[in-house]
Protein backbone atom coordinates (compact mmCIF):
# COMPACT_ATOMS: atom_id res chain seq x y z
CA UNK A 1 0.00 0.00 0.00
CA UNK A 2 2.64 2.49 0.94
CA UNK A 3 4.69 1.31 -2.44
CA UNK A 4 1.79 2.16 -4.47
CA UNK A 5 1.24 5.56 -2.88
CA UNK A 6 4.85 6.62 -3.28
CA UNK A 7 4.71 4.92 -6.88
CA UNK A 8 1.73 7.13 -7.70
CA UNK A 9 3.57 10.68 -5.58
CA UNK A 10 6.78 10.07 -7.68
CA UNK A 11 4.54 10.06 -10.86
CA UNK A 12 2.76 12.92 -9.73
CA UNK A 13 6.14 14.90 -9.33
CA UNK A 14 7.76 13.02 -12.72
CA UNK A 15 5.52 14.26 -15.50
CA UNK A 16 5.22 17.71 -14.01
CA UNK A 17 8.84 17.88 -13.58
CA UNK A 18 9.36 16.76 -17.32
CA UNK A 19 6.61 19.15 -18.68
CA UNK A 20 8.63 22.08 -16.98
CA UNK A 21 11.62 21.04 -18.13
CA UNK A 22 9.73 20.63 -21.79
CA UNK A 23 8.29 23.78 -22.09
CA UNK A 24 10.98 25.65 -20.22
CA UNK A 25 13.69 24.21 -23.18
CA UNK A 26 10.94 24.76 -25.68
CA UNK A 27 10.71 28.54 -24.80
CA UNK A 28 14.14 29.36 -24.81
CA UNK A 29 14.82 27.48 -27.54
CA UNK A 30 12.38 29.84 -29.80
CA UNK A 31 13.28 32.66 -28.64
CA UNK A 32 16.77 32.27 -29.31
CA UNK A 33 18.31 33.93 -26.14
CA UNK A 34 16.60 36.54 -23.74
CA UNK A 35 14.60 38.63 -25.01
CA UNK A 36 15.69 41.84 -26.87
CA UNK A 37 14.37 45.51 -25.19
CA UNK A 38 12.18 47.25 -27.15
CA UNK A 39 12.94 49.53 -29.89
CA UNK A 40 12.62 52.77 -28.45
CA UNK A 41 12.94 54.33 -31.74
CA UNK A 42 9.93 52.81 -32.95
CA UNK A 43 7.61 55.25 -34.74
CA UNK A 44 9.64 58.20 -34.60
CA UNK A 45 11.01 60.18 -37.88
CA UNK A 46 14.83 60.71 -38.26
CA UNK A 47 14.23 64.34 -36.78
CA UNK A 48 12.78 63.06 -33.39
CA UNK A 49 15.71 60.43 -33.11
CA UNK A 50 18.14 63.61 -33.77
CA UNK A 51 16.31 65.63 -31.30
CA UNK A 52 16.28 63.03 -28.85
CA UNK A 53 20.11 62.74 -29.20
CA UNK A 54 20.72 66.45 -29.32
CA UNK A 55 18.76 66.98 -26.10
CA UNK A 56 20.65 64.64 -24.01
CA UNK A 57 24.41 66.09 -25.52
CA UNK A 58 22.83 69.43 -24.54
CA UNK A 59 22.25 68.29 -21.04
CA UNK A 60 25.55 66.67 -20.86
CA UNK A 61 27.65 69.94 -22.33
CA UNK A 62 25.68 71.79 -19.53
CA UNK A 63 26.37 69.29 -16.94
CA UNK A 64 30.35 69.47 -18.11
CA UNK A 65 29.67 73.95 -17.77
CA UNK A 66 28.15 73.40 -14.61
CA UNK A 67 30.84 71.11 -13.10
CA UNK A 68 33.49 74.09 -13.83
CA UNK A 69 31.56 76.71 -12.47
CA UNK A 70 31.03 75.09 -9.47
CA UNK A 71 34.88 74.38 -8.71
CA UNK A 72 34.92 71.26 -8.61
CA UNK A 73 37.54 68.66 -8.07
CA UNK A 74 38.25 66.26 -11.04
CA UNK A 75 39.89 64.21 -8.80
CA UNK A 76 37.24 63.31 -7.11
CA UNK A 77 35.78 61.11 -10.41
CA UNK A 78 36.68 58.04 -11.60
CA UNK A 79 38.82 58.21 -14.95
CA UNK A 80 38.10 56.37 -17.76
CA UNK A 81 40.45 56.02 -20.65
CA UNK A 82 39.12 56.01 -23.96
CA UNK A 83 40.56 53.30 -26.30
CA UNK A 84 41.58 55.16 -30.28
CA UNK A 85 43.17 54.04 -33.41
CA UNK A 86 46.32 55.25 -32.68
CA UNK A 87 48.59 53.88 -29.91
CA UNK A 88 51.35 57.04 -30.26
CA UNK A 89 55.08 57.37 -30.43
CA UNK A 90 56.67 53.99 -31.13
CA UNK A 91 59.89 54.59 -29.27
CA UNK A 92 61.47 57.80 -27.18
CA UNK A 93 63.18 58.97 -29.93
CA UNK A 94 60.03 59.11 -32.08
CA UNK A 95 58.10 61.07 -29.22
CA UNK A 96 61.28 63.53 -28.82
CA UNK A 97 60.89 64.14 -32.49
CA UNK A 98 57.50 64.82 -32.28
CA UNK A 99 58.13 67.06 -29.41
CA UNK A 100 58.56 71.16 -30.30
CA UNK A 101 59.65 71.74 -26.52
CA UNK A 102 60.46 69.70 -23.44
CA UNK A 103 59.98 70.82 -20.22
CA UNK A 104 59.54 70.40 -16.11
CA UNK A 105 57.08 72.58 -14.46
CA UNK A 106 53.61 72.32 -12.06
CA UNK A 107 50.16 72.36 -13.04
CA UNK A 108 49.33 75.32 -12.35
CA UNK A 109 45.52 75.24 -13.15
CA UNK A 110 42.65 73.40 -15.87
CA UNK A 111 39.71 74.34 -17.40
CA UNK A 112 37.48 72.48 -19.75
CA UNK A 113 35.62 73.15 -22.38
CA UNK A 114 33.89 71.55 -25.75
CA UNK A 115 36.06 72.12 -28.73
CA UNK A 116 33.89 73.73 -32.07
CA UNK A 117 32.63 70.00 -33.00
CA UNK A 118 31.68 69.26 -29.43
CA UNK A 119 34.32 66.91 -27.96
CA UNK A 120 35.60 68.19 -24.15
CA UNK A 121 38.98 69.65 -24.05
CA UNK A 122 41.06 70.04 -21.54
CA UNK A 123 42.85 73.67 -21.07
CA UNK A 124 45.83 73.46 -18.61
CA UNK A 125 48.23 76.48 -17.43
CA UNK A 126 51.78 75.12 -16.80
CA UNK A 127 54.25 76.77 -14.75
CA UNK A 128 57.56 75.61 -16.76
CA UNK A 129 61.04 75.37 -14.21
CA UNK A 130 63.16 73.85 -16.46
CA UNK A 131 63.41 73.67 -20.20
CA UNK A 132 65.36 70.89 -22.00
CA UNK A 133 64.39 71.58 -25.82
CA UNK A 134 63.05 74.35 -27.20
CA UNK A 135 62.19 77.70 -25.68
CA UNK A 136 59.16 78.55 -24.14
CA UNK A 137 57.50 81.46 -22.15
CA UNK A 138 57.24 80.93 -18.48
CA UNK A 139 53.38 79.78 -18.41
CA UNK A 140 52.43 77.47 -21.09
CA UNK A 141 48.82 76.45 -22.26
CA UNK A 142 48.27 73.04 -22.43
CA UNK A 143 45.57 70.87 -24.55
CA UNK A 144 44.30 67.64 -24.16
CA UNK A 145 40.88 65.80 -25.08
CA UNK A 146 39.15 64.87 -22.71
CA UNK A 147 37.53 66.07 -19.13
CA UNK A 148 34.31 65.33 -17.26
CA UNK A 149 31.83 63.80 -18.33
CA UNK A 150 27.90 62.95 -17.49
CA UNK A 151 27.26 59.62 -15.77
CA UNK A 152 24.13 57.96 -14.28
CA UNK A 153 26.64 57.83 -11.01
CA UNK A 154 27.38 61.47 -10.87
CA UNK A 155 30.25 62.10 -13.30
CA UNK A 156 33.33 60.49 -14.33
CA UNK A 157 36.82 62.13 -16.11
CA UNK A 158 37.22 60.81 -19.44
CA UNK A 159 40.69 60.46 -20.98
CA UNK A 160 42.24 59.13 -23.98
CA UNK A 161 44.15 55.69 -23.34
CA UNK A 162 48.03 57.28 -24.37
CA UNK A 163 47.46 60.86 -23.06
CA UNK A 164 46.81 60.75 -18.87
CA UNK A 165 44.67 64.52 -18.34
CA UNK A 166 47.09 67.03 -16.70
CA UNK A 167 45.63 67.87 -12.99
CA UNK A 168 46.37 70.62 -10.75
CA UNK A 169 49.41 70.62 -8.54
CA UNK A 170 51.02 67.75 -10.66
CA UNK A 171 54.95 68.18 -10.57
CA UNK A 172 55.33 66.74 -14.62
CA UNK A 173 57.87 66.29 -17.08
CA UNK A 174 56.28 67.02 -20.63
CA UNK A 175 56.93 66.35 -24.26
CA UNK A 176 54.97 68.97 -26.23
CA UNK A 177 54.50 69.82 -29.88
CA UNK A 178 52.11 72.39 -31.07
CA UNK A 179 48.67 73.09 -30.81
CA UNK A 180 46.42 72.20 -33.59
CA UNK A 181 46.00 75.44 -35.03
CA UNK A 182 49.40 76.71 -33.74
CA UNK A 183 48.02 77.92 -30.68
CA UNK A 184 49.77 76.65 -27.52
CA UNK A 185 50.96 73.38 -27.08
CA UNK A 186 49.83 69.41 -27.16
CA UNK A 187 51.64 66.43 -25.22
CA UNK A 188 53.28 63.95 -27.79
CA UNK A 189 50.68 61.21 -28.13
CA UNK A 190 51.47 57.70 -26.01
CA UNK A 191 54.79 59.26 -24.62
CA UNK A 192 53.94 63.36 -23.73
CA UNK A 193 53.64 63.35 -19.79
CA UNK A 194 55.31 61.90 -17.32
CA UNK A 195 55.13 62.44 -13.61
CA UNK A 196 57.55 63.79 -10.85
CA UNK A 197 56.73 61.77 -7.95
CA UNK A 198 59.04 60.98 -4.34
CA UNK A 199 60.38 58.37 -6.08
CA UNK A 200 61.51 60.00 -9.32
CA UNK A 201 59.58 60.14 -13.06
CA UNK A 202 57.20 58.15 -13.61
CA UNK A 203 55.69 56.87 -16.62
CA UNK A 204 51.76 56.54 -16.38
CA UNK A 205 50.31 53.08 -16.90
CA UNK A 206 49.66 53.84 -20.65
CA UNK A 207 53.13 54.59 -21.75
CA UNK A 208 55.15 51.51 -22.90
CA UNK A 209 58.89 53.32 -22.35
CA UNK A 210 58.05 53.09 -18.84
CA UNK A 211 61.27 50.70 -17.78
CA UNK A 212 63.44 53.27 -19.44
CA UNK A 213 61.93 56.45 -17.33
CA UNK A 214 60.57 55.12 -14.15
CA UNK A 215 62.86 56.03 -11.56
CA UNK A 216 64.89 58.91 -12.80
CA UNK A 217 65.86 61.92 -11.58
CA UNK A 218 63.90 65.15 -13.34
CA UNK A 219 67.67 66.24 -14.47
CA UNK A 220 68.59 62.27 -16.15
CA UNK A 221 64.74 62.48 -17.64
CA UNK A 222 65.46 65.49 -19.28
CA UNK A 223 69.11 64.92 -20.53
CA UNK A 224 67.03 61.99 -22.12
CA UNK A 225 65.12 64.05 -24.31
CA UNK A 226 67.73 67.01 -24.54
CA UNK B 1 -4.09 12.00 6.69
CA UNK B 2 -5.44 11.01 3.18
CA UNK B 3 -6.46 14.83 2.59
CA UNK B 4 -3.15 16.02 3.02
CA UNK B 5 -1.82 12.66 1.09
CA UNK B 6 -4.09 14.04 -2.04
CA UNK B 7 -2.72 17.99 -1.46
CA UNK B 8 0.86 17.19 -1.24
CA UNK B 9 1.12 15.93 -4.60
CA UNK B 10 -0.55 18.82 -6.66
CA UNK B 11 2.02 20.94 -3.94
CA UNK B 12 4.54 18.98 -4.95
CA UNK B 13 3.24 18.81 -8.84
CA UNK B 14 3.80 22.47 -8.90
CA UNK B 15 7.10 22.71 -7.81
CA UNK B 16 8.45 20.23 -10.10
CA UNK B 17 7.10 21.77 -12.60
CA UNK B 18 8.53 25.37 -11.67
CA UNK B 19 11.97 22.93 -10.91
CA UNK B 20 11.95 21.45 -14.64
CA UNK B 21 11.54 24.95 -15.60
CA UNK B 22 14.60 25.92 -13.59
CA UNK B 23 16.35 23.04 -14.86
CA UNK B 24 15.79 23.93 -18.30
CA UNK B 25 17.59 27.40 -18.09
CA UNK B 26 20.92 24.80 -17.83
CA UNK B 27 20.39 22.40 -20.17
CA UNK B 28 18.90 24.80 -23.12
CA UNK B 29 21.63 26.65 -25.24
CA UNK B 30 21.35 30.23 -23.78
CA UNK B 31 23.10 29.08 -20.49
CA UNK B 32 26.24 29.22 -22.89
CA UNK B 33 25.39 33.16 -21.91
CA UNK B 34 26.56 32.32 -18.22
CA UNK B 35 30.03 32.39 -16.71
CA UNK B 36 32.00 35.00 -19.07
CA UNK B 37 33.58 38.10 -18.10
CA UNK B 38 31.01 41.41 -19.13
CA UNK B 39 32.18 44.76 -19.88
CA UNK B 40 35.83 43.29 -19.85
CA UNK B 41 36.59 45.29 -23.08
CA UNK B 42 34.46 43.57 -25.89
CA UNK B 43 30.47 44.57 -24.32
CA UNK B 44 29.73 40.59 -23.70
CA UNK B 45 27.44 40.12 -24.96
CA UNK B 46 24.42 39.37 -26.52
CA UNK B 47 21.61 38.74 -24.49
CA UNK B 48 22.91 39.98 -21.56
CA UNK B 49 22.31 42.87 -19.04
CA UNK B 50 25.29 44.35 -20.67
CA UNK B 51 24.67 43.62 -24.30
CA UNK B 52 26.50 46.33 -26.66
CA UNK B 53 24.79 47.71 -29.12
CA UNK B 54 21.25 46.71 -28.87
CA UNK B 55 19.66 44.06 -31.90
CA UNK B 56 15.60 46.14 -31.00
CA UNK B 57 13.06 43.63 -30.42
CA UNK B 58 11.40 44.51 -33.44
CA UNK B 59 14.12 43.72 -35.71
CA UNK B 60 16.43 40.19 -36.51
CA UNK B 61 17.80 39.20 -33.26
CA UNK B 62 20.91 38.03 -34.97
CA UNK B 63 22.46 41.04 -36.83
CA UNK B 64 22.88 44.73 -36.35
CA UNK B 65 22.20 47.47 -38.87
CA UNK B 66 24.32 50.70 -38.58
CA UNK B 67 23.31 53.63 -40.47
CA UNK B 68 26.48 56.08 -40.89
CA UNK B 69 26.02 59.54 -40.44
CA UNK B 70 28.10 62.46 -42.21
CA UNK B 71 29.37 65.18 -40.07
CA UNK B 72 32.56 65.35 -41.12
CA UNK B 73 31.99 68.43 -43.31
CA UNK B 74 35.05 66.98 -45.07
CA UNK B 75 34.49 64.87 -48.71
CA UNK B 76 37.82 62.77 -47.99
CA UNK B 77 37.21 61.88 -44.76
CA UNK B 78 33.46 60.70 -45.53
CA UNK B 79 34.70 58.60 -48.37
CA UNK B 80 37.09 56.74 -46.09
CA UNK B 81 34.23 56.70 -43.87
CA UNK B 82 32.03 55.62 -46.56
CA UNK B 83 34.21 52.69 -47.23
CA UNK B 84 35.09 51.59 -44.11
CA UNK B 85 30.97 51.28 -44.07
CA UNK B 86 30.34 49.24 -47.13
CA UNK B 87 33.55 47.06 -46.12
CA UNK B 88 32.07 46.14 -42.89
CA UNK B 89 28.96 45.43 -44.70
CA UNK B 90 30.49 42.94 -47.17
CA UNK B 91 32.46 41.15 -44.44
CA UNK B 92 31.00 38.00 -43.22
CA UNK B 93 29.23 38.20 -39.93
CA UNK B 94 25.84 39.69 -38.33
CA UNK B 95 27.06 43.52 -38.83
CA UNK B 96 25.39 45.89 -41.66
CA UNK B 97 26.87 49.19 -42.67
CA UNK B 98 24.79 52.05 -45.09
CA UNK B 99 25.15 55.29 -45.25
CA UNK B 100 21.20 55.73 -46.52
CA UNK B 101 18.34 55.13 -43.84
CA UNK B 102 17.12 51.23 -43.46
CA UNK B 103 15.09 50.05 -41.03
CA UNK B 104 15.40 49.36 -37.58
CA UNK B 105 19.17 51.33 -38.23
CA UNK B 106 21.14 51.67 -35.40
CA UNK B 107 23.42 55.08 -35.70
CA UNK B 108 26.37 56.17 -35.86
CA UNK B 109 27.80 59.85 -36.37
CA UNK B 110 31.03 60.18 -38.28
CA UNK B 111 31.83 64.08 -36.37
CA UNK B 112 35.38 65.57 -36.85
CA UNK B 113 37.47 67.21 -34.44
CA UNK B 114 41.01 68.88 -35.30
CA UNK B 115 42.11 68.94 -31.44
CA UNK B 116 42.57 65.25 -31.77
CA UNK B 117 46.62 64.56 -33.06
CA UNK B 118 46.47 63.02 -36.56
CA UNK B 119 46.55 60.51 -37.71
CA UNK B 120 44.10 59.16 -35.35
CA UNK B 121 40.62 58.64 -34.41
CA UNK B 122 38.04 57.99 -31.08
CA UNK B 123 35.05 56.65 -30.76
CA UNK B 124 32.22 57.72 -28.07
CA UNK B 125 29.31 54.97 -27.76
CA UNK B 126 25.78 56.46 -25.75
CA UNK B 127 23.29 54.76 -24.20
CA UNK B 128 19.70 55.85 -24.20
CA UNK B 129 20.12 57.86 -20.79
CA UNK B 130 22.88 59.72 -22.84
CA UNK B 131 26.07 58.63 -21.31
CA UNK B 132 28.63 58.65 -23.60
CA UNK B 133 31.62 56.94 -22.57
CA UNK B 134 34.32 54.12 -23.67
CA UNK B 135 33.54 50.64 -25.30
CA UNK B 136 35.26 49.37 -22.13
CA UNK B 137 31.95 50.62 -20.34
CA UNK B 138 29.77 47.89 -20.99
CA UNK B 139 26.28 49.56 -21.79
CA UNK B 140 23.74 49.14 -24.44
CA UNK B 141 24.21 51.34 -27.10
CA UNK B 142 21.83 53.58 -28.51
CA UNK B 143 24.01 55.59 -30.65
CA UNK B 144 27.85 56.36 -31.45
CA UNK B 145 29.91 59.43 -32.46
CA UNK B 146 33.17 58.47 -33.97
CA UNK B 147 35.39 61.64 -33.92
CA UNK B 148 38.33 62.38 -36.41
CA UNK B 149 40.71 65.24 -37.14
CA UNK B 150 40.90 66.53 -40.80
CA UNK B 151 44.67 65.94 -40.25
CA UNK B 152 44.12 62.37 -40.88
CA UNK B 153 43.85 63.85 -44.56
CA UNK B 154 47.69 63.46 -44.46
CA UNK B 155 48.34 59.98 -44.01
CA UNK B 156 45.86 58.94 -47.01
CA UNK B 157 46.98 55.44 -46.53
CA UNK B 158 44.91 55.13 -43.02
CA UNK B 159 42.26 57.15 -43.41
CA UNK B 160 40.04 53.70 -44.34
CA UNK B 161 41.91 51.97 -41.52
CA UNK B 162 40.84 54.42 -39.22
CA UNK B 163 37.12 54.74 -40.06
CA UNK B 164 36.85 50.94 -40.26
CA UNK B 165 38.98 50.24 -36.42
CA UNK B 166 36.38 53.01 -35.01
CA UNK B 167 33.27 51.23 -36.51
CA UNK B 168 34.25 48.10 -34.85
CA UNK B 169 34.12 49.46 -31.56
CA UNK B 170 30.88 51.10 -32.46
CA UNK B 171 29.48 47.83 -33.17
CA UNK B 172 31.30 47.02 -29.15
CA UNK B 173 34.37 45.32 -30.13
CA UNK B 174 37.26 46.35 -28.35
CA UNK B 175 41.15 45.55 -29.10
CA UNK B 176 42.60 43.10 -30.12
CA UNK B 177 46.31 41.68 -30.07
CA UNK B 178 49.42 43.48 -29.66
CA UNK B 179 49.73 47.53 -30.92
CA UNK B 180 51.69 47.14 -34.53
CA UNK B 181 51.19 43.79 -35.22
CA UNK B 182 48.00 44.17 -37.38
CA UNK B 183 46.66 40.98 -36.36
CA UNK B 184 43.04 42.53 -36.93
CA UNK B 185 41.21 45.32 -37.77
CA UNK B 186 41.04 45.84 -34.34
CA UNK B 187 44.29 46.21 -33.41
CA UNK B 188 45.96 49.19 -32.23
CA UNK B 189 47.45 51.18 -35.47
CA UNK B 190 46.00 48.57 -37.81
CA UNK B 191 46.21 49.60 -41.58
CA UNK B 192 44.05 46.60 -42.49
CA UNK B 193 40.98 48.32 -43.99
CA UNK B 194 38.30 45.63 -43.49
CA UNK B 195 37.17 43.32 -40.97
CA UNK B 196 38.71 39.60 -40.51
CA UNK B 197 37.37 36.23 -38.96
CA UNK B 198 39.18 37.68 -35.82
CA UNK B 199 36.87 40.38 -36.30
CA UNK B 200 34.08 39.04 -36.81
CA UNK B 201 34.35 35.97 -34.75
CA UNK B 202 33.71 32.19 -35.53
CA UNK B 203 30.51 30.00 -36.30
CA UNK B 204 28.80 28.62 -33.64
CA UNK B 205 29.45 32.15 -32.23
CA UNK B 206 31.69 32.79 -29.40
CA UNK B 207 32.62 28.96 -29.80
CA UNK B 208 36.45 30.18 -29.07
CA UNK B 209 38.19 29.92 -26.08
CA UNK B 210 38.46 31.69 -23.74
CA UNK B 211 35.12 33.62 -24.60
CA UNK B 212 35.02 37.30 -23.29
CA UNK B 213 38.60 38.08 -23.86
CA UNK B 214 39.32 41.06 -25.86
CA UNK B 215 38.40 40.32 -29.30
CA UNK B 216 38.31 36.57 -28.96
CA UNK B 217 34.20 36.43 -30.05
CA UNK B 218 34.04 39.04 -32.37
CA UNK B 219 30.49 40.11 -33.91
CA UNK B 220 29.18 37.42 -34.00
CA UNK B 221 29.58 36.48 -30.60
CA UNK B 222 28.31 39.75 -29.46
CA UNK B 223 25.54 40.00 -31.49
CA UNK B 224 24.81 36.19 -31.51
CA UNK B 225 25.12 35.92 -35.07
CA UNK B 226 24.11 32.59 -37.29
CA UNK B 227 25.52 33.51 -40.39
Amino acid sequence: MMITTKGRLLRRLFIPLAAGLLVGVTVVLAQDGPKAPPNPDAGLSDADRANIISQLKDRNAKWVQDFVDQGRDPRTLPVVELPTWSAGARSLAEARAQSRVVIAGIVASTTYHPDPNGLTESVTSVQVNRVAKGATPPIIEVRQVGGPAWSPSGGELQQLEGDPLLLPGQDVVLLLRSGPSGAGYQTVYGAGVYFVTDAGVEAPDSNAFGASINGLSVDAALALFR
Amino acid sequence: MGRALRRLPFGASMAAFAAGLALSAIVAPASTFAGHTLGAGDCWRYGSALTCRVSWSSGDHHSIKIRAINQLSDSTLWNAASTACANWENSPGPQFCHTTAYTNDSWVYYKRSDSIQAPNGITYNCNTSGYCSSVAQAMNIYWSEIYQPIGNNNYPSVLVPIAAHELGHALGLAHHGTSGSNVALMTSGTTRTAPNSIDTGPLPACSTNPVGSNGTGGTRCIYNGTY
